[in-house]
Formats: C-alpha cells, structure tokens, sequence
C-alpha cells in the first residue's frame, strides 16, 4: 500500500541515508521519498501529483542549498494540494527567528533537533501521519499497525468502509 | 545757600562728594538728625519685609542677598550704595532683598514722613538725593548686567563640558565594547583550539574502528562462503559515491518498466542495481519467494556497507573540521613570520561553511609573500568579512576572494554580490555601532568592522570599502613586516 507519501529534504547524503533508513517501520505502508534540496523537491513533488498520491508528511532540513527549509515550507503551505500535508523541521541550525516564522506562516507541526534519536523520530512522524490520516478521506483501519492504532480505530467508527467520514 | 542746582549737576562731581553734599543738606534740612550704630550681622531687612524707612548708611557695608535653593546669594554688596530700603519703599512694595550689616554701620534713619518732610522743604537735597539714587541704581543695575553675562558665561562652558562628558563616555563605551569582545574572541578562541584537540582522539578512534570493522566483515563475508553477491554488495556500498536523489528516481523509473512492480524497483535501486543487465544476472530466474529473500539479504550488506561508509565519511569531515579549528584559532600570543593569508582564508571558508550555502564562492588567488603577524586576529578579520558578506546576500550569491602581492604587502579583497551600501554610509561601516535600515542592515554586534579595521591597522594595514549594487568589495591590505613594538593588543 503506498497511497501516501512521505518527502524527506536532506541534501548531505549520509544524514538523508540515516533519515530514510529511520523511516524502514513505515516503509511497508507509505511511499518514502528523498530529495537533496528544493528543486529536486518540487520535482518530486511534481511527480506525485501527477499520480495523484497525496503526501502526508514532509522532513524538511532548514539549512538547505540556495533555500531555507522554512522558506519551502511556507510555500508549500501556500499550495492547495500540500497544505494538508504535516511539516516537520529536522535541523541543527534554525534560529528562533525562522522557526517563529515556520510556525507561525507554514503551519509548521513539529520540530526535531539533530542529533535525532530513532524512537523520538518515529514517534513524531507516527503522530503527524495519524493527524494527517484522520484529517482526510483515508482508509483509517488500514493504518492501525502501522500509525495511533486506538486513534483510527476509534474514528473508523464514523467513516464508511471506504474511509469517507460519514 | 548756593541756589538750586541743575537736575544732573551731580553727574560732574564724584559719587562721594554728591552722597556728602546730600547728607549735609539732610542735616541742615532735619536739624542733624541722629546717628545710629549698627553692629555687624545685624538684619536691617528681611525679603518680604513691610519697608517704612531707609537708613542712609554713612559709614560700613551692607551686603543685599537672597536665598535660592537654600543657599544664600549675594546680589549686591560692593554695588549695595549708600541708600537701603528706598526702592522698596518708593514703591510701597516689600523688600526686595535680605539686607545685613557686614561691618559695624554708622547709619541715619530716616522714615517715610522724615524724608518727604526734607525733601519737600529743600529742592537741593532733592536734587543730590536724586543723583545718589540714580547713581546707586545704575551700580545695581550695571552689577545685574555683569551677573547676567557671568551666567551666559558659565552655561556655555558647562554645555562644553558636557559634550567633552559624552563623548569621553561614548568613547568609554566603545573602548569596553571592543574589549569585551576581544577577550571573549581570545576565550572561544582556546576553547575552540580546546576542543578541537580534544576531539582529535575520539574521531581518530572512530575512523580506526570503522576501518577495523570494515576489515573484519569483508573477512566474515568471504569466508561465509564466496558464491553469494553480498560481499559484492557490501564492497560497493562501501566505495560507492552518493548518488543523487534525481538520478535515483530515474533508475527507478527504469527498474520499474523491467520488473513491473513499483516497490521492487524502489528497493533495487535502494540497494544500488539500477540497470536491468544487473538485476537479471543477480537475480534473474528467481520466483518470488527466493528473489524476497536474496533481496533482503542483499539489503542487509547493503546496509552495512552504506553505514560503515557514512560513519567513515562523517568521521573524516569532523577529522578535518577539528583541524581547521585548531589552526584557525591558534593563541594569538605571538608574531608568526611566514603567515599564508590564503591558509586562513581557507580554514575560515571551511569553519563558516554552513553560512554558505547557496552561496558560489570563487577564489581568485595570485601568489603573495608570507606575512609577519598574529594569525589568531587577522583570521578574526577573514571571519568578519566573509560572515558579513554570506549575510548580505542571505543565501544566494557569489563571494569573490582575491590575493595578490603589491608593493606594500599583501592585499586581499572579499567582494558579495549582495546589496550596495548607501554611499553616505561608506565611511561609518568601521564605526562602532554602526547599522543601516532597508539596504545593508546592521553588522553583527556592530563590532565586527571596527575590530577589523583596529586590528589591520595595528598590522601597519589599511582596510577600505568599495559597494555598488551587486558589487561590494572590502579590500585589506597588510605588510610583511608588521610595524616595531607592535604586541598582542
């Protein structure tokens, strides 16, 4: 099943490694994606739209070539189609200046500080995937190993046997 | 009697011998009327008093004070005259002054009805008592013009004062501010030459294991048995460079074409066979289950290999950061001859790295002669000009570093494409303090220029601004030879 995405944005190779590679529990139930810095995220996310997989979470680095990660984030904030998605800043190096800024105009979720640990990670996008699940049209049941398994099962009560809310 | 004399016939006599005639005519007209002794201190009147005579003082010295904010001034004294109480009296009004008897007063008294009885009866004592009056209030009045003058005086010497004030204590200010920021620059500077040292084991130990480790598990794979592609797997993650997200997804595109199945290919490609020759002479010919279970095996080395790399890569870039930290924040205590300037520029281009991002750095570098100085602080100017340049362009740009050799020395140019600086603020970019609003904002703790400019200058250099829009280059320019005498700061 990968009828949502997961982007991470990392552009040092071994972090974006390590990330991906903390994200394995999720693998077997979202599509994991990586880009390096914001073009290739576009580009992504381009592709994604065109087969019309939704993402559910993006981990965006801040300090990124050319681009702040907040800066991204706003602006996907801005788009229809990815302003559902949960953001999620995965940095050393953001100031209080732009995470004020990512909170307050990119709806940012949460924020993880590297070094991360694997537990506070997973437990973090498990949260924000959960919201995200709840939040749309999504086969709820279809998540409960995998995301808040007492959540969704609790909220599949009011969706049809399709996952549209009833 | 001589007859009555002109109005102002006392303006040709001296003030003595008019005050003189008056009391003559004052004794001839009042029948000498009696002298009165006053001892000294005595209050003849106090400020506020009803005054209903004058005393006409023929000997001694009063003095006129008020008293101001608890302190007794002195309005008149040598200016007093020889008449005390008249104007006050003339007027019907209260006495304008304390009044007190400095010496010992020999004084005739003299009431309101006394007084208009003399001079009624006699125009001359009318006439000498109008010229010691005149007289007296010309004195008084001459005495509040000097007083008014010595206060225009005092104020504009206070107000210069005050400004000598403020600017000795901006100074002052600005002296501690430098000097704060020069000893905590010297602190993070051992603390980080500290550090890195400190570093230097553990991230040796680190490298060596992984070495180790790396060693060990290509042992354990081939003597596992050699007919298996994990070792091949393992050695190719291992040695394999990155490969980029995009190409990633563009072997995935083409995995998933061979295989028809998205998330093998995804996994394929994870592990590095991104081409349909590789994946069938691995895998090909395998039904699903034993292709699941290759797979994963492969994945697993994979794994390992890809780690093992990563740790040894990540190791060798902090390895190389404690180094640079080690010899960019050498202790400043001693001149070192044969200085590379390009040496520090490169480890600070290193250190600042992470403000760079975005950002095209382009050296331009001609050979330059090696220079006497302290390392320490004219690393400290490359930080300032280089973090002050990644700031103006915010992320985006291109920094342009030139060396070369001129006849004074060494001179090396940091140069942004970031906004210009406003040329009315060209020449307070060294200043303390110094900020712009819109445009180029403010430099760091506003410190940052100046100490570059103190510390070039105490090198025997000079250090100057050049800004267009997209054009702003700072330029330094230090000799081989630093000036005598010239010590730690």
């Amino acid at each position: 099943m990968s009828e949502i995405a997961i982007l991470v944005v990392e552009d040092e190779p071994e972090v974006r490694d390590a990330v991906v590679r903390d994200l394995a529990p999720f693998a077997h139930h979202f599509r994991i994606e990586a880009a390096e810095d914001v073009a290739d995220a576009r580009a992504v996310l381009q592709e994604l739209a065109e087969q019309r997989v939704p993402v559910g979470l993006i981990l965006c680095d801040h300090l990124l070539p050319g681009t702040l990660g907040t800066d991204f984030l706003v602006e996907l904030h801005a788009g229809e189609a990815t302003r559902a998605t949960r953001k999620v800043l995965l940095t050393g190096q953001a100031g209080l200046d732009d995470t004020v800024r990512a909170i307050n105009e990119a709806g940012l979720d949460y924020y993880i500080a590297k070094p991360w640990t694997p537990d506070g990670l997973q437990e973090a996008v498990r949260h924000e995937l959960t919201e995200f699940v709840l939040g749309g049209d999504f086969d709820v049941l279809g998540y409960v190993v995998v995301l808040d398994g007492p959540r969704l099962v609790a909220a599949a009560a009011d969706r049809d046997w399709e996952g549209r809310r009833i | 009697m001589d007859g009555a004399p002109p109005l102002f016939f006392g303006a040709q006599m001296s003030g003595a011998e008019a005050e003189r005639r008056m009391i003559v005519e004052v004794d001839r007209t009042l029948s000498s009327p009696a002298r009165t002794i006053v001892p000294a201190g005595t209050r003849l009147l106090s400020l506020g008093d009803p005054v209903d005579r004058i005393w006409i003082v023929l000997d001694g010295q009063v003095q006129l004070t008020r008293t101001v904010d608890g302190r007794e001034v002195v309005f008149h004294e040598r200016t007093a005259g020889r008449l005390v109480g008249l104007l006050a009296m003339a007027r019907g009004e209260p006495a304008y002054f304390d009044t007190t008897a400095v010496t010992d007063l020999t004084t005739i008294t003299l009431t309101l009805e006394d007084l208009d009885r003399a001079l009624r009866g006699n125009p001359v004592l009318e006439s000498y008592f109008i010229t010691v009056l005149l007289r007296s209030l010309a004195r008084r009045h001459l005495r509040a013009v000097e007083l008014r003058v010595e206060v225009d005086r005092l104020n504009r010497d206070l107000a210069a004062d005050r400004d000598r004030l403020e600017r000795a204590l901006a100074d002052l200010e600005a002296a501690q501010a430098q000097m704060v920021e020069q000893a905590s620059m010297a602190t993070l500077g051992q603390l980080a030459a500290g550090i890195g040292h400190e570093l230097n084991n553990p991230i040796a130990a680190i490298q060596r294991a992984a070495d180790f480790l790396t060693e060990d598990l290509a042992a354990l794979v081939e003597s596992a048995g050699a007919d298996a592609p994990a070792g091949r797997f393992l050695q190719r993650a291992l040695t394999r460079p990155p490969v980029s997200t995009r190409d990633e997804r563009e072997q995935r595109r083409v995995m998933a074409e061979h295989v028809g199945d998205d998330d093998l290919a995804r996994r394929l490609v994870a592990v590095g066979v991104g081409d349909s020759s590789e994946f069938e002479a691995v895998f090909g010919g395998l039904d699903a289950a034993h292709l699941e279970e290759a797979l994963a095996t492969v994945e697993r080395y994979h794994g390992l290999g890809t780690s093992l790399r990563n740790i040894r890569s990540a190791a060798a870039r902090i390895g190389g950061l404690t180094g640079s930290l080690r010899s960019y924040a050498r202790p400043g205590r001693e001149l070192t001859p044969g200085i590379d300037v390009r040496e520090g520029i490169e480890e600070t281009l290193l250190l600042l790295g992470h403000e760079l991002r975005g950002i095209e750095v382009i050296r331009e570098y001609d050979d330059v002669p090696g220079i006497t100085v302290f390392a320490g602080q004219v690393n400290q100017v490359w930080t300032n000009l280089i973090h002050n340049a990644a700031r103006e362009m915010g992320g985006a740009g291109t920094l342009t570093v030139r060396t070369a050799a001129v006849p004074e020395g060494v001179r090396v140019e940091v140069a942004d494409t970031g906004p210009a600086i406003a040329p009315e603020h060209l020449e307070e970019v060294f200043d303390m303090h110094f900020t712009t609003h819109g445009g180029r904002v403010d430099f760091g703790l506003g410190l940052g220029l100046r100490l570059c400019k103190d510390i070039v200058a105490r090198h025997g250099g000079s250090i100057e601004v050049e800004s267009a829009p997209g054009d702003t280059r700072f330029i330094v320019t230090l000799p081989v030879e630093p000036p005598e005498g010239l010590e730690v700061s």
